[in-house]
C-alpha cells in the first residue's frame, strides 16, 4: 500500500472517531469507541502494524502522522468526558429534597442537671486551691453532731431533723462531717470541698428528704473571716456569671463562731421593692450557711486553735440549681422523670 | 417571737427616733432575722370616741337604750340606739360607729347607716370589742377606762385604742434565748441604735401587806438543784380575778396569746416582756404553801392544765406540794393547782430550770409551751427575782391585791461570774480588719456587758480588754463569742472580701470513672437519674431475690417518713424501674436512663455499713427513629452500653474483643433467664449482669413493655489511665469475609475465640455481620454466621495471595474445630 494511502487512511480514521465520538452518551461507550481504534486490535494500531514493511524514512513520516491521530483521538474522548460530565454535574444540581423533614441524630442522653452544678461548682473551687473529699452517707453521731460541737439534746439539733439508723449511726443531715474526717486525718493545711447527698425529714417544694450540699473547709494559719468573703463572692460570681454582690448576715450553727448566713444579690429583678418572687421583692437570695470554725470543733479534732484559724461553709446544690434555672419544685431532681430531666 | 414596737420602745430608750421598718432591718443585720413586719390596726373605720351626754331607755323596748353622744366637746348630741346593757352614765366615753363606718362583720364588711329602731332613729351604732373585731367580749359595748379614756373626743378607735402598733416577727437564734423577750431585743435595739435600757419601774413598797410576810406561808425546798438552780416564790394576797385592762389584752393578742384573765395575763405578760417565764398557783391548792422542787418518781402521774393526765418518768422535773406533783417545772402547770375565778391568793414561781431536762421532758409529751421553749433555751436565773417583783407589782395593781413582804429565794446555783479576755489582735486577725480595744471596748458596752480595761503601763492593756460573763447571754464565753458580738454589731458588711493565698495543687489523681461513664452514656442517648438513697422494702422484695440474697439484708431507718423510704438501697433497680413506671404514666414511652449511685449493706455490729458504688441503667421502648419509629431497645442496646463504657476505661489493645466476657446467666433472679448475661473482668472478677427484666419483675413495677437493664459494680471497673497512641497504619487493610453454618447452641464467641486464639499478627479487627437461622437459608438445627475479617501489616502492603493463603488456613482451622460447613 502506498505510503499516502496510509495517511489518508489514518486522517479518515481520525476523522471518522471525531464523528462517532459525539454519539457515545457514557464514559464506558466512549471508552469501547477509544479501545476500537487505539487498543491492540483496534483499526488505527492494525494500520500501524503494516508500517513495519515500509522503508525507515517512510516509517518516520507515518510515525508523526500516527501520533497526530492518536492526540486528535484522545483529545476527542477528554473533550466528550468532560461534556458528558458537565452535563451530569449539571443535571445533579437539577435535584431537590423538602428540607423541612426533620434532621436525624442519635438519641440525646442529658447529664443530670445536679451532675452538671456539681460539676462546676467542684471546678469554680478548685481555681482556689480546693480539692475534692468524701465521705460515707450513712455516718456516726460523733462524726455528724458531736465533734461539730452539737451534743446530744442541743437545741440545734431541731436545726436539722435526722434519720436515724441507731442511737449513734444516722444518715448524715449535712455534708460537715466530712470536714471532722478530713481533720481528723491530717494536720493543716487543708482546703477541701466535699460534695454529696444529704438526708431530713423534710418534704415539701423546697425541702426533700434526700438532697445534695457542698460543703467547703479551709484551715492554716492567718486564715480570716474575711477570706471566707472572697471565696463566697468568687464562687457566686463565677456561677451566675454577673458581678453579683454578696453580704454576710449573722447567724448561728453550733460549728462556727462567728458565724453568717450568706446572701447573694438577687439575679432575677432590678433589685429591692420589686415583685420578684425569687428574692420576694429583698434583692437579696439566700445561698449558704459559713463562718469560721469554732474552736471547739478545732479541739475534737486535735488541731491548736490557737495557731490555726479556719472557715467553713455549706450550699444546697439544688437551692443554687433552682435558683439559677428556674426550678419551682425540688421534687423534680429525684424523680427521674425525663421530660424534666431532658431539658436541661 | 412576735415584738410588739410600741412595747420595745417602752423598754429602750432609742437616741433617735427609729421606724419599726428600720428597727427590722438593724436587727435582721444583726443577726435577728426579722420574717416579717406586719402592721396592726382596726379592720374597720370611721369608727370614733364618744362621750355620753344622755341616756334613757328606749319607750318602746325594755332592751334598748336611747343614748346621745357628742364626738367634740360642747358639740351637738346625736341620737343612737344601742341594745347592749352596759350604757354607762352621762360622761362615759365609748366607740361610736357613726353612719357611714364600715366594720369588719362576719360575712365581710358592713357598712353603718341610719335606722329606725321601733321608731326612734339611730345615727349609727356604739360597738362591742368583737363588733369591732379586736377582742372575743360581745356582752356589752366597749367603755373606755384608764389612759385608753382620755382619748380626745373625735379621735379614732385605732389611737385611742392604740391598735395601730407594729409587730416584728423575730427568728430568734438557738443560742440567743434572751431574745425571746422584749426586753432583749430592746437591748440589741439600744446597741445597734444607741440608747439606754429603760425597764418598768417596779414599785413594791407601794403594794405590799406588811402584815403578811411571805417566808412565813411559803417555803421552798429544791432537792435537785441540777435541775433547779434557783426558785423565787412570792404571795400576792386579796386578788380579785377581772379582765385585764385593754392595753395588756391587745400586747397579748398581738404577741399571739389569748387574754385569759388578770392572773394569767401578767405571767403571760412578764414572760413576753422580760424572757422569764412564771407560773401562777393557786395558793389554797397548795398544800401548807410548800413547794418541793424534785425529779419524778416511777409510775408517777399527773394531770396537767390541758386537763390529759400525763405518766411521768424519774428525769422529769417536777413541782410538788406535800401531796404530791402540783406542776411540770417549766412546761406546765398540774390542774390541780391551777388559779381559778375564785383565786384571791397567789403563789407566784418565779425560777430558772436547766435546759436538757426541760427540753427531755416537753419533747416527750410533745408540750412546746411558751415557758417550755424559754427554758429549753435557758432562762437566766439573775432574772428571776426581777421577774418575779414585776409580776408581783402587776398583779397587785390590776387583780386589786397586796404582795405579801418579803418573798422566798431558794438559790442554790448561783451562776459562777467568770471573766473573759478579749485580745484586739486576735479580733483583727481572725476578722481580717483592724479592730482596736477601745473600739471592741464600746460595743460590748453598748450591748449591756460589763468591761474591764487594763490600762497599767507595761501590761497587755493595750491590747486586751476582760468582759464579765452576763448571765443573760450563755451564749458568751469565750474569746471567739466576743468577737462575733463586736463583728456582728459593727455589721459584717465592715468586711472587705479577700482572697486566701494560693497553695500547691492537689497531691493525688482523682477517680475520673464517674465522668468518663456519665460521658459515654450520655453520647449513646442515655439521661441520668438521681434516685432517693432510700426506698421500700417490697421493691427491694420484688427484684425476686432469694431468701438468701445479701441485698435482703438491709439497713433500716428507725423513723422513717414513711414505709416507700424505709430501708437503704441495696440496688440502685427499683428505683430506676420506678422511675420508668412514672415516665410510661407520664406516656413518655422511650426511657433510657442510668444512675451513678451508692447501695448500702450492713456490717458487723458496730461497724458503719459498707457504701460500695454502682452503676446501673435501664432502657424501655425505642431507639431514636427517623420518619418513623426507631428498633425497639433490645438486650443488644443494654449490652453495647456496656461494652462502650469498658471501652472507655480501658481501651482495647486492638480493635478485637473488649477486656471482658458476657457469659450467658440463667439464675438472675431479676432477669429473663434466656436473655441475661454475667459480664467478667478478664481477672474472672464479676463486674455485673444485663438483660432483659424479668415479666413478674415488670408486673410488680406496673411496666407493661419489654425493659432491659445493666447494673454493674462501679468500684470494680478499671480506672481510666492516660492513653498511649498507637501507630497510625501507613499501608492498606485487606478484609476477607467468612460464611459458615454452624450448629445452633455454638455461641459466636467462640468463633472469636478460635480466631483470638491463633494469634495471627496481622488480624486487625474481626467483626460479625450476620447472624441468620431462617429455615429457607439454613439447614435444620444450624445457624449461619456471616464473620469479616480485616488483615493488615504495620510493615507493608499484603499482596492477594498472602491474605488468601492466611484467610483459607483460618477459615479451615474454624471449619474443623466447629464441625462447621462453609456457605
Amino acid at each position: 500500500m502506498a505510503t499516502s494511502d496510509l495517511v489518508r487512511q489514518l486522517e479518515a480514521l481520525g476523522a471518522e472517531f471525531g464523528g462517532a465520538v459525539v454519539s457515545c452518551s457514557s464514559e464506558q461507550d466512549i471508552r469501547a469507541l477509544q479501545a476500537r481504534y487505539l487498543g491492540k486490535k483496534g483499526s488505527v494500531s492494525q494500520l500501524m502494524k503494516q508500517m513495519g514493511a515500509l522503508p525507515p524514512e517512510t516509517r518516520r513520516e507515518l510515525g508523526a502522522v500516527f501520533n497526530r491521530v492518536k492526540e486528535s483521538i484522545e483529545g476527542e474522548v477528554a473533550r466528550r468526558l468532560g461534556e458528558l460530565g458537565s452535563a451530569a454535574a449539571a443535571a445533579d444540581l437539577q435535584r431537590s429534597i423538602d428540607v423541612t423533614l426533620p434532621g436525624r441524630a442519635a438519641a440525646a442522653g442529658r447529664l443530670h442537671l445536679l451532675t452538671q452544678i456539681r460539676e462546676e461548682a467542684v471546678a469554680i473551687f478548685a481555681e482556689l486551691g480546693f480539692e475534692v473529699a468524701e465521705g460515707p452517707q450513712i455516718d456516726t453521731d460523733f462524726h455528724c453532731f458531736e465533734a461539730l460541737a452539737i451534743p446530744k439534746d442541743h437545741p440545734a439539733r431541731d436545726m436539722q431533723d435526722t434519720f436515724y439508723v441507731s442511737d449513734d449511726v444516722v444518715l448524715r443531715p449535712h455534708t460537715s462531717p466530712v470536714q471532722i474526717r478530713v481533720m481528723r486525718s491530717k494536720q493543716p493545711p487543708v482546703r477541701i470541698v466535699a460534695p454529696g447527698v444529704v438526708y431530713r425529714r423534710d418534704d415539701d417544694a423546697t425541702h426533700s428528704p434526700m438532697f445534695m450540699q457542698i460543703e467547703g473547709l479551709l484551715v492554716d494559719e492567718g486564715v480570716r473571716f474575711s477570706d471566707l468573703k472572697g471565696v463566697m463572692l468568687h464562687f457566686v460570681r463565677r456561677y451566675f456569671g454577673r458581678a453579683l454582690d454578696i453580704r454576710f448576715r449573722p447567724s448561728y450553727f453550733p460549728f462556727v463562731e462567728p458565724g453568717a448566713e450568706v446572701d447573694m444579690q438577687c439575679a432575677f429583678c432590678a433589685g429591692p421593692g420589686s415583685t420578684c418572687r425569687v428574692c420576694k421583692g429583698t434583692g437579696w437570695v439566700e445561698i449558704s450557711g459559713a463562718g469560721m470554725v469554732d474552736p471547739e470543733v478545732f479541739q475534737k479534732v486535735g488541731y491548736d486553735a490557737e495557731r490555726y484559724t479556719g472557715f467553713a461553709f455549706g450550699m444546697g446544690l439544688e437551692r443554687v440549681a433552682m435558683l439559677r434555672h428556674g426550678v419551682n419544685d425540688i421534687k423534680f431532681f429525684y424523680e427521674g422523670d425525663l421530660r424534666f430531666l431532658a431539658q436541661f | 417571737m412576735r415584738a410588739v414596737w410600741s412595747w420595745l420602745l417602752e423598754l429602750a430608750e432609742l437616741e433617735r427616733e427609729v421606724s419599726a421598718d428600720e428597727g427590722a432591718r438593724l436587727l435582721t443585720g444583726a443577726g435577728l432575722e426579722v420574717e416579717s413586719v406586719e402592721r396592726l390596726g382596726g379592720a374597720f373605720s370611721g369608727v370614733v370616741v364618744a362621750e355620753v351626754v344622755a341616756a334613757e331607755r328606749h319607750p318602746r323596748a325594755d332592751r334598748l337604750t336611747v343614748v346621745d353622744v357628742i364626738d367634740r366637746p360642747g358639740g351637738t348630741a346625736t341620737r343612737v340606739v344601742c341594745g347592749a346593757p352596759n350604757v354607762p352614765p352621762p360622761g362615759g366615753r365609748v366607740l361610736w360607729a357613726r353612719p357611714g363606718a364600715v366594720l369588719p362583720g362576719e360575712g365581710g364588711p358592713i357598712e353603718i347607716a341610719k335606722r329606725a329602731l321601733k321608731g326612734v332613729e339611730s345615727a349609727g351604732m356604739l360597738c362591742s370589742e368583737k363588733e369591732l373585731g379586736i377582742g372575743d367580749d360581745a356582752g356589752g359595748i366597749a367603755v373606755l377606762v384608764g389612759d385608753e379614756a382620755t382619748a380626745p373626743l373625735g379621735a379614732s378607735a385605732d389611737d385611742a385604742l392604740h391598735l395601730s402598733d407594729v409587730v416584728l416577727d423575730v427568728s430568734a437564734p438557738a443560742n440567743r434565748p434572751d431574745t425571746l423577750g422584749h426586753l432583749g431585743l430592746a437591748r440589741e435595739l439600744c446597741a445597734l441604735v444607741g440608747g439606754r435600757l429603760a425597764p418598768a419601774d417596779i414599785d413594791l413598797a407601794g403594794v405590799t401587806d406588811t402584815s403578811l410576810a411571805a417566808t412565813d406561808l411559803v417555803g421552798v425546798d429544791i432537792e435537785d438543784p441540777e435541775g433547779c438552780p434557783r426558785y423565787v416564790a412570792r404571795l400576792i394576797d386579796g386578788l380579785r380575778v377581772a379582765r385585764s385592762p385593754g392595753w395588756m389584752r391587745r400586747r397579748l393578742q398581738a404577741v399571739g396569746v389569748r387574754p385569759i384573765s388578770n392572773l394569767v395575763d401578767v405571767t403571760n405578760y412578764v414572760l413576753f416582756e422580760l424572757g422569764h417565764p412564771l407560773h401562777a398557783f393557786d395558793y389554797r391548792r397548795v398544800a401548807e404553801g410548800r413547794i418541793r422542787v424534785r425529779r419524778a418518781r416511777a409510775g408517777e402521774r399527773m394531770t396537767t392544765l390541758d386537763g390529759q393526765e400525763r405518766a411521768l418518768e424519774p428525769r422529769d422535773l417536777l413541782i410538788c406540794d406535800p401531796r404530791g406533783p402540783v406542776g411540770l417545772a417549766g412546761v406546765m402547770g398540774g390542774q390541780n393547782s391551777e388559779v381559778a375565778d375564785d383565786t384571791s391568793r397567789v403563789l407566784l414561781e418565779a425560777a430558772a430550770f436547766d435546759p436538757l431536762s426541760v427540753r427531755r421532758t416537753a419533747r416527750r409529751l410533745g408540750l412546746h409551751s411558751e415557758a417550755a421553749t424559754r427554758f429549753e433555751r435557758g432562762v437566766d436565773p439573775e432574772g428571776a427575782e426581777r421577774a418575779s417583783r414585776r409580776a408581783a407589782d402587776l398583779l397587785a395593781r390590776l387583780g386589786g391585791g397586796r404582795v405579801a413582804l418579803g418573798g422566798v429565794d431558794a438559790y442554790p446555783r448561783p451562776p459562777a461570774q467568770g471573766r473573759i479576755r478579749l485580745r484586739a489582735s486576735r479580733a483583727s486577725s481572725l476578722a481580717g480588719i483592724p479592730i482596736t480595744r477601745d473600739a471592741a471596748a464600746d460595743v460590748l458596752r453598748r450591748l449591756g456587758l460589763e468591761v474591764e480595761l487594763d490600762d497599767q503601763p507595761g501590761g497587755q492593756g493595750a491590747d486586751e480588754l476582760r468582759v464579765v460573763a452576763p448571765s443573760f447571754r450563755p451564749d458568751l464565753s469565750r474569746e471567739v463569742d466576743l468577737i462575733e458580738e463586736v463583728l456582728r454589731l459593727r455589721g459584717y458588711d465592715q468586711l472587705p472580701a479577700t482572697l486566701p493565698p494560693l497553695v500547691e495543687g492537689p497531691s493525688g489523681a482523682a477517680d475520673r470513672r464517674s465522668p468518663s461513664v456519665r460521658r459515654v452514656l450520655t453520647g449513646l442517648g442515655w439521661s441520668e437519674a438521681i434516685t432517693f438513697g432510700f426506698t421500700s422494702p417490697a421493691r427491694i422484695r420484688d427484684l425476686r431475690l432469694p431468701h438468701d440474697d445479701p441485698r435482703l439484708r438491709m439497713v433500716e431507718l428507725r423513723n422513717p417518713m414513711s414505709v416507700e423510704q424505709s430501708v437503704m438501697r441495696t440496688s440502685l433497680l427499683p428505683n430506676l424501674l420506678a422511675a420508668v413506671a412514672r415516665n410510661l404514666k407520664y406516656e413518655v414511652s422511650d426511657v433510657w436512663l442510668f444512675e451513678l449511685g451508692s447501695v448500702f449493706h450492713p456490717r458487723a455490729d458496730g461497724e458503719l455499713p459498707d457504701e460500695p458504688a454502682r452503676l446501673s441503667g435501664i432502657a424501655c421502648g425505642r431507639r431514636a427513629g427517623w420518619l418513623g419509629p426507631g428498633a425497639p431497645a433490645d438486650f443488644h442496646d443494654v449490652k453495647g452500653a456496656v461494652e462502650r463504657v469498658l471501652a472507655e476505661l480501658a481501651p482495647p489493645e486492638s480493635g478485637r474483643a473488649p477486656a471482658a466476657r458476657f457469659e450467658p446467666a440463667r439464675d438472675v433472679p431479676y432477669l429473663h433467664p434466656g436473655v441475661a448475661a454475667r459480664v467478667f473482668a478478664a481477672d474472672g472478677a464479676v463486674l455485673g449482669e444485663l438483660g432483659e427484666v424479668h415479666p413478674e419483675v415488670r408486673a410488680a413495677f406496673d411496666i407493661a413493655p419489654a425493659c432491659f437493664v445493666f447494673d454493674l459494680d462501679l468500684e470494680r471497673l478499671p480506672r481510666p489511665e492516660p492513653r498511649q497512641m498507637r501507630p497510625v497504619p501507613r499501608f492498606p487493610a485487606v478484609t476477607r469475609d467468612i460464611s459458615l453454618f454452624v450448629a445452633a447452641e455454638i455461641p459466636a464467641s467462640r468463633v472469636g475465640d478460635l480466631i483470638d486464639e491463633r494469634r495471627d499478627p496481622l488480624i486487625e479487627q474481626v467483626r460479625v455481620l450476620e447472624e441468620y437461622r431462617d429455615p429457607e437459608r439454613v439447614p435444620p438445627g444450624q445457624k449461619g454466621l456471616l464473620w469479616s475479617i480485616t488483615y493488615r501489616s504495620s510493615e507493608k502492603t499484603l499482596t492477594d495471595g498472602e491474605v488468601d493463603e492466611r484467610h483459607e488456613a483460618l477459615v479451615s482451622h474454624l471449619v474443623e474445630k466447629l464441625a462447621a460447613t462453609r456457605r
